[in-house]
């Protein structure tokens, strides 16, 4: 198997569109407005209780809220690699947790402007590329 | 639904008696032998025999199908409901609460709350993340709290300085407590808990509660069926038994807004008994990582946001202090052997209101407050008076 014949699987389908770039896709609730992400499969808006959530697009950039570097590794499930930073970011939309990328750890600040990128976390059992979307940091 | 008034007018009920095994590893016990002790060490409290038991209330995360059976069939067969309860962490207080209402209501005059716990050897496996989680390591427990800490850090300026010196408080009170973990295991210092290992910045080695195992039970009753002499000279109330869980806009992280399951089960908990965080004198705090009491004793309204670490460092939670607080070592000096811990921990403030805490007694302690909080969110508050 040479490289280019490793396939990309999502760590999650769905949790991303396919438009370049690419933006997360969350849930909004028609009837009070809230945001939820990733999006919620049953559809129903755990605020209010409607039912019918619509997917929207979240915005790309946002700023992080906390994050913590992890030092050991978390269970066998685990397929990226130790160490790894991951933390709440602030969309102009909703709370996402996601993984820092591009970064000396010890450089991560809250407050810190970050934007989405898609990268490998890892590879599965099967050899393929697993996707996870990440945060790295930008200019103001 | 009853009332907060309602609520005020059932009938008072009282602890009948309290048992505890040492929260260490019993490696060559299964969880329903030191489980079972506890339960003969809480009747000989309690001077009953297990044919007084109308019910039995069982807190414990890990053990399998039936566990709360499997630990009262090593005590007796009487036939009587047996209720198994999993909430985590906050998985016995959630037991005591449940056999509080249900003696409070008259279905019943005399019942157990049980917790044990035998912890596994290594890693735990989580079922409270999805896969997709796991596979993306968000179920790193310290991490979690880590995120947390970060904030505070941010928010009020708050050091490592302040972190470490819970420990070395909880550390100091468990060598006073025969019962857990760390009994005169000898102090730490602020320097051996900053030179301890990260596991996830910045919550360290030492800041993390044992794995330990553990067993805990207490029988709640009405007062005519008091027996024991202690339960009745030195008799404990249940002022108010509060559990809530998460509610959006809560503390999870995925939300949006900041409210507090701590602090809406600590409201109920005030408006009930109808105290305020200025009448208790001894409380309990949930803390499996040192850090979250300082925002603990925050969200339960004995101080402002931000202040902690402050009256931390003055002394104003030490025994002897103005509100001691996990007196017997918390999680930290104790252990943590999840389904056990909460009931330990009104074992400890029961001790402390019926002056049986030894060296490390609060004096003149009248009224006291449990506080536990566990995955799911829960938080259970419970509030003891003499
Ligand atoms: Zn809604």
């Amino acid at each position: 198997m040479t490289a280019n014949d490793k396939k990309q699987v999502p760590v999650r389908p769905g949790l991303w569109n396919n438009d370049e770039p690419p933006s997360l896709i969350g849930s909004q609730c028609p009837a009070c407005g809230e945001v939820f992400f990733p999006k919620r499969e049953r559809g129903i808006c755990i605020h209010c209780q409607h039912r019918g959530l619509e997917d929207c697009q979240l915005s790309r950039r946002g700023k992080v809220h906390s994050f913590s570097v992890i030092m050991q590794q978390p269970t066998q499930f685990f397929v990226g690699k130790v160490p790894y930073a991951y933390g709440i970011i602030v969309l102009p939309e909703v709370r996402v947790q996601a993984h820092f990328t591009s970064c000396d750890f010890k450089d991560l600040r809250i407050g810190m402007p970050v934007e989405l990128v898609i990268e490998k976390l890892g590879d599965d059992e099967q050899g393929n590329e697993v996707m996870a979307h990440k945060f790295k940091p930008v200019k103001e | 639904m009853k009332s907060i008034k309602e609520l005020q007018e059932l009938r008072k009920i009282y602890i009948g008696g309290i048992g505890i095994v040492r929260f260490q590893r019993y490696d060559d016990q299964e969880y329903y032998d030191f489980g079972s002790q506890a339960i003969l060490n809480c009747l000989d409290d309690a001077e009953m025999e297990w044919k007084d038991i109308q019910s039995a209330f069982c807190g414990n995360v890990y053990a399998g199908t039936g566990k709360g059976h499997q630990v009262i069939s090593e005590v007796g067969l009487t036939g009587i409901p047996i209720i198994n309860i999993e909430q985590a962490c906050s998985s016995s207080s959630a037991a005591f609460r449940l056999g509080y209402q249900m003696v409070a209501t008259e279905l019943y005059d005399i019942v157990i709350a049980v917790g044990f716990e035998k912890m596994g050897r290594g890693l735990l496996a989580s079922t409270a993340f999805k896969p997709w989680e796991l596979a993306l390591g968000f179920n790193v427990q310290p991490a979690n709290y880590a995120q947390g800490v970060i904030r505070y850090m941010t928010d009020y300026g708050a050091t490592e300085e302040d972190f470490a010196r819970v420990v070395v408080l909880e550390r100091k009170n468990a060598n006073l407590n025969p019962y857990a973990r760390w009994y005169q295991s000898g102090e730490v210092t602020i320097e051996e808990v900053l030179n301890s290992r990260v596991i996830a910045a910045p919550v360290r080695l030492l800041h993390a509660a044992a794995m330990v195992d553990g067993a805990v039970a207490i029988i709640l009753c009405s007062q005519d069926k008091l027996k024991s002499r202690i339960s009745k000279e030195k008799k404990i109330e249940v002022a108010a038994a509060v559990h809530t869980t998460g509610f959006y806009g809560g503390e999870s992280i995925k939300f949006k807004s900041t409210t507090n399951l701590t602090r809406e089960a600590a409201k109920q908990a005030w408006e009930i008994s109808g105290y305020g965080p200025e009448d208790m004198d001894v409380i309990e705090a949930y803390e499996a990582m040192a850090p979250a009491f300082l925002s603990d004793v925050e969200d339960l309204g004995f101080c402002k946001p931000g202040e902690a670490p402050h009256l931390l460092k003055e002394g104003y939670f030490n025994i002897g202090g103005k509100l001691p607080a996990n007196t017997g070592g918390g999680l930290v000096g104790c252990g943590h052997p999840l389904g056990a811990t909460g009931g330990r921990q009104i074992i400890e403030i029961i001790n402390q209101l019926r002056e049986t805490a030894g060296s490390r007694q609060v004096q003149g302690a009248r009224i006291g407050l449990c506080h536990s909080s566990g995955a799911g969110p829960n938080a259970v508050v419970t509030i003891l008076k003499r």
